[in-house]
């Protein structure tokens, strides 16, 4: 596939601030054993694109650490492979962007240098499986300039500022919406994937440059509706959108469900950051009911609903119930959590009980101790 | 070098030793590392042991399921019960199937209702609805052994201590 890939890290940090405080949106963990980047990367390597661009901002060292030299995706290259593009990256570009119009403006090297004809650009902020190949003949097919992806869904509890899409003939947009807020209708949701020529790309960043732009969606998409092509492409697979803490607990959930499950790894197809663990131990004591665990655990008590990544210790006579326990962290004894999100290597000692509720799972920092 | 008089000297070796050269030292050996306190601790973050990990989500525990002392790796879905068992990889147990006292290696699909007790089992086997593979150790036959890539039928019954190498797919065939 001749087309290039640009991923923003960063971009909907504020979707989840409680998780993304100390990292991007890209490196927070999700599923058991992955981070949100490992969705985009993947699915890029899986439809025949062999350049990545990663455009961070703050907070990228887990996200460094995790992509590496890009080995386990594919992606160590002498030629292209995985590139890092962090602020401040390029000559003249000193101030720290805020909109993807301005951090596309701080790479216009990374997209002048490259020889591949099309663009692909994804934000982390979505967990799904898609092929870029397949948009892209539906993007030559339509004649389009620029191809939009969106799924057709309603907005889930809480979800705040969508772009939707009103669509015409053929699927072509004709009319692009900024909406606060949702309501109870399906709406034809914007995934954040686009799709164009990348000399296109060019020519509207180097507009947005000498005439100050700032908006892509508003100054450039919307306003050239009738003078472009731009055309949606329905995504219909599985899709989680992590809009926000409660969506992002809901999708680690969604997992648990057969088919949501396998139309995500049906194939084997996710690649992530290998670690060598050993594989989990169930005591004799255990008791485990409709959940998803990673390698590495040691468990002794009762797990239920849940998602446990990996290297967790789980102490006899506790019950962890709908909650995501993210890795190295240890319960001890006759604790019960319920409707948690555990972050990286917490510490519950024994006999404690934490309850939220699933419409407001309760969070509990990376490292701490209770 | 003793008849030079050189000075040699033995060190004894304390830790865990296993030398596995037969079915039942490698069975031994597996079952070493089950139990709350195993005589061989593989989750020792200071002794890592480095393997292939495989490319593959990680396992899922269905509604029902047992999972009782038993090592289990990722991309397994068990919905039957596990007991003092070992899984590979990517080991589909079924609903109503029984896992006991065995070794069950990566990709092996174990359909509804099936039993294994006391066996070893290869690489990407199919064992068929209601089979029943291996006798429970006290019956003193030895273990069960399946090869790679063999299909069992349904209702295929395996005698413990029998060695399969080729597909049975109908009693007595």
């Amino acid at each position: 596939m001749k087309a290039v890939g640009i991923i923003f890290s960063n971009i909907h940090d504020n979707n989840v601030p409680e998780l993304a405080r100390i990292r991007t949106l890209g490196s927070i963990p999700f599923g058991g054993r992955y981070r949100l980047i490992d969705f985009p990367l993947s699915n890029m390597v899986n439809s025949g694109i062999d350049t990545v661009g990663i455009i961070t901002k703050n907070n990228y060292q887990s996200l460094m650490d995790h992509v590496g030299s890009g080995k386990d995706w594919d992606l160590a290259r002498k030629d292209g492979g995985v590139i890092l593009l962090p602020p401040y990256g390029e000559l003249n570009n000193n101030t720290l962007y805020n909109t993807r119009l301005e951090a596309l403006k701080g790479i216009t090297n990374f997209l002048f240098r490259a020889d591949e004809d099309y663009v692909v650009m994804t934000d982390c902020d979505a967990v799904l499986r898609i092929n870029y190949a397949e948009i892209l003949e539906y993007h030559v097919r339509n004649h389009a300039d620029i191809t939009l992806v969106y799924k057709k869904r309603k907005a889930a509890p809480g979800e705040l500022n969508e772009t939707t899409f009103d669509l015409g003939k053929n699927n072509r947009i004709i009319g692009v919406n900024y909406k606060k807020e949702l309501g109870s209708e399906e709406e034809n949701i914007f995934t954040n994937i686009f799709i164009m020529k990348r000399t296109l790309l060019q020519n509207i960043v180097m507009d947005s440059i000498s005439h100050n732009k700032n908006h892509f969606m508003a100054e450039v998409i919307a306003s050239n509706l009738k003078s472009l092509n731009i055309y949606g492409y329905e995504h219909k697979g599985f899709y989680a959108g992590i809009s926000s803490f409660q969506a992002y607990y809901d999708s680690n959930l969604a997992l648990l469900d057969e088919k949501n499950r396998h139309e995500l790894f049906g194939d084997r197809s996710v690649f992530t950051k290998i670690r060598d663990s050993a594989p989990t131990k169930y005591g004799n004591s255990s008791l485990i009911k409709n959940s998803f665990i990673a390698d590495g655990c040691e468990i002794y008590g009762e797990v239920e609903n849940s998602i446990i990544f990996r290297n967790v210790k789980v102490g006899r006579g506790t019950k962890i119930k709908n909650s995501i326990v993210m890795q190295d962290t240890v319960l001890g004894e006759n604790c019960t959590i319920d409707c948690i999100v555990v972050d990286k290597n917490v510490t519950i000692t024994d006999r404690k009980t934490l309850s939220g509720s699933s419409n407001h799972p309760f969070y509990l920092g990376k490292g701490i101790m209770i | 070098m003793l008849n030079n008089g050189e000075k040699m000297m033995a060190y004894e070796f304390s830790g865990y030793w296993k030398d596995v050269g037969t079915i039942d030292s490698l069975y031994e050996a597996n079952m070493d590392l089950l139990g709350d306190s195993p005589k061989f601790d593989i989750t020792d973050s200071s002794w890592k042991i480095q393997s292939r990990s495989p490319l593959a989500p990680p396992h899922y525990i269905g509604n029902g399921a047992k999972t009782v002392n038993s090592i289990i790796m990722s991309g397994c879905e068990i919905f039957g019960d596990v007991e003092n068992s070992v899984l590979a990889s990517s080991v589909i147990v079924k609903k109503g199937a029984v896992v006991k006292n065995s070794i069950i290696m990566a990709d092996t699909v174990i359909v509804e209702n099936a039993k294994i007790e006391y066996s070893i089992i290869d690489e990407r086997c199919t064992i068929g609805k209601g089979a029943v593979i291996g006798e429970e150790k006290s019956m003193k036959k030895g273990i069960s052994v399946l090869g790679r890539d063999i299909c069992i039928g349904e209702n295929v019954k395996v005698e413990g201590g029998k060695i399969v190498d080729k597909d049975i797919v109908k009693e007595g065939k």
